[in-house]
């Protein structure tokens, strides 16, 4: 008989024993889709926590550097030219001091700060385009909008000194200048530098926090450097990258601790099914079967099974995955840990049949 | 035919635990073309012996020699082999498969012969109608009688044409009909040339035999 023909009796014969015994072949496919899915679940939901809590703190308010200047410490809006220079810098905008303005429309209405603003990057805010005449123009957010009374961004508002602008469109405000709402800004360009009494920038990463702070407060050219003030989110930086340092760790040692978990089990569990047949190895031997054909027999039968299991295991854990909104593991890790649980329960009957095996047939047959 | 020694027992020694020994320096020749019948009382070590003549389990000292060689203390799958091509063997409990159906366990040595199916299945059937067990297809070892079992079982030791041919108590269940079918196969198979040991207490099968051995 030709090898091929050899190999396909033993499929055949792995098969029909595997249907032969249908609750050991369940128990088989259950206890390996079990230890696949439960490691792609944990894991899978483990990726998508952790993206969840890194995403939260990984705002540009955690890389932000914020200068207050008084009035007379001699910031203006040149130092954004000087920023220019400095790497690591996302946005820089320079705001200048606050003064009221209310609706045209109603004299006396609800006030409302404006400041003059420049950034060479102002469509952060959702400015695309600058009006030809800058400082005639304004941008409100809808907080201050709704402050205003003009919730359609249509009008006009006035300062104390009577001079008006026109209402020019909505504000996006980012979270890093939440803390200058209700905000209306008038853009100005660099030909028409001002005082700056806020000056924020955002750096590129969260480690890069601590030395943009030092390059920018070099280059400020304040008068009076003790009328500046300098706030940072340095350590919610730091902290971000022990946070994320641990969760990687934590997510790496809860895989090896499930994997390790369910693979004890799914092992107890095929060592205790291959026990329960050791009279069937030990009929199979007196009859004239080889030591390695019992073993490819088995390992065919729990090769097969497993398979079944694992690629139950996967499906089940993918759909699982998706319809809890959870972000799928790669396509790669579904694939290693389905051929890692395959086997896992490969070698946990291997053991047994290899002992058994090798036993005296006659020991095997008359088991109790 | 008869002068062939087929298969030998020299000074063979055997004890599951090697301090009480069942068998001691037992030695006898059974030739080609002879059913030669082994009786003993209960708990004797009969079927031991037939246990340690059919390679399924390694003398402590002596020899089993098939035409003329040593097979007790060849290679397991040299063994293995053996068992497979010259063996035919009736358990006591018959030992069938209790998942697999009657036609599979009867058929279930040509995987370890590595010999095709469609033939082996052919003559399975025929041995069935001749043993008066062809049962409807897929029936189980569960649903048949100890007596049937015991005829399936001997449809399985018959299959491959066996030189050698060891029945523990191939008789032990069944009325005297089938008595009289299992003693004409175990004849017809010593007329093909193979040496035939049986271990019975049915003196009606031991009068048929050609020899006795007491253990
Ligand atoms: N696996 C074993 N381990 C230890 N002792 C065993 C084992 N199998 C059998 N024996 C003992 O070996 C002796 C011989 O047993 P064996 O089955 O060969 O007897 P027997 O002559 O065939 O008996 P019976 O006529 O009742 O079938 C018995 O005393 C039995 O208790
Ligand atoms: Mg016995």
């Amino acid at each position: 008989m030709s090898a091929l023909r050899r190999w396909a009796a033993v499929v055949r014969e792995a098969l029909a024993t595997a249907w032969a015994q249908p609750v050991a072949s369940v128990v088989t496919i259950v206890m390996v889709a079990g230890m696949c899915a439960t490691v792609l679940l944990t894991t899978g939901r483990t990726v998508g926590a952790e993206q969840a809590v890194l995403g939260s703190i990984d705002s540009e308010g955690t890389r932000s550097i914020i200068i207050r200047a008084d009035t007379d410490a001699g910031l203006d809006a040149t130092v954004l030219d000087r920023l220019a220079h400095i790497d690591g810098i996302q946005w820089a905008g320079a705001f200048g001091i606050a003064q009221d303005v209310t609706n045209l429309q109603f004299a006396g209405a609800t006030k409302v700060p404006m400041r003059l603003a420049w950034s060479s990057q102002l469509n952060h805010l959702g400015i695309t385009t600058l009006p030809p005449v800058s400082n005639a123009s304004i941008w409100a957010s809808p907080t201050a909008l709704a402050g205003l009374g003009m919730p359609d961004a249509v009008g006009a508002v006035v300062d104390d000194s009577g001079v008006d602008f026109a209402v020019t469109g909505s504000l996006t405000v980012p979270d890093f200048l939440a803390f200058l709402e209700p905000l209306v800004i008038a853009p100005q360009t660099e030909n028409t530098p001002g005082t700056v009494a806020v000056l924020i920038v955002i750096a590129d990463r969260p480690d890069l926090v601590a030395p943009v702070s030092d390059a920018v407060r070099s280059v400020l050219a304040v008068t009076d450097p003790a009328k500046v003030t300098l706030t940072t989110s340095e350590n919610l930086a730091a902290l971000r990258g022990l946070v994320e340092g641990q969760l990687d760790s934590f997510g790496r040692s809860l895989v090896v601790v499930v994997f390790a978990l369910t693979a004890v089990l799914v092992a107890a569990i095929l060592y205790g099914l291959v026990m329960l047949r050791r009279k069937d190895f030990g009929r199979r031997r007196a009859l004239g079967a080889s030591q390695a054909l019992i073993i490819s027999l088995l390992l065919t039968q729990t090769g097969a099974l497993a398979l079944v299991g694992a690629t139950i295991g996967s499906i089940a854990a993918s759909i699982g995955l998706t319809a809890s909104g959870d972000p799928l593991p790669g396509w790669d890790f579904v694939g290693a840990v389905a051929l890692l649980s395959t086997t896992i329960g490969v070698i946990a009957a291997l053991v047994p049949a290899l002992a058994a095996a090798r036993r005296d047939p006659l020991k095997e047959l008359r088991v109790p | 035919m008869v002068d062939t020694i087929r298969l030998a027992a020299r000074d063979i020694t055997f004890g599951y635990v090697p301090t009480a020994p069942i068998l001691s320096d037992w030695s006898a020749d059974f030739h080609a073309g002879e059913v030669v019948a082994i009786t003993g009382p209960s708990g004797r070590g009969k079927s031991t012996l037939l246990y340690v003549l059919g390679l399924m389990l390694k003398p402590t000292a002596g020899q089993v020699q098939i035409d003329g060689t040593d097979a007790a203390h060849r290679r397991d799958a040299d063994r293995a082999g053996l068992r497979a091509h010259q063996y035919g063997f009736v358990f006591q409990d018959a030992a069938l498969d209790a998942t697999r159906t009657v036609l599979d366990n009867i058929i279930e040595t040509t995987l370890y012969r590595g010999t095709p199916r469609k033939p082996a299945i052919r003559r399975a059937h025929e041995l069935m109608d001749q043993f008066g067990v062809a049962l409807r297809a897929g029936a189980k070892p569960g649903q048949v009688s100890g007596g049937q079992a015991q005829r399936i079982a001997l449809c399985r030791a018959l299959l491959n044409d066996p030189q050698i041919l060891l029945a523990d108590e191939p008789t032990g269940n069944l009325d005297p009909a089938s008595s009289d079918l299992v003693v004409d196969a175990v004849h017809a198979q010593a007329h093909r040339g193979a040496a035939v040991i049986v271990v019975t207490h049915d003196p009606a099968l031991v009068a048929r035999c050609d020899r006795r051995l007491e253990l």
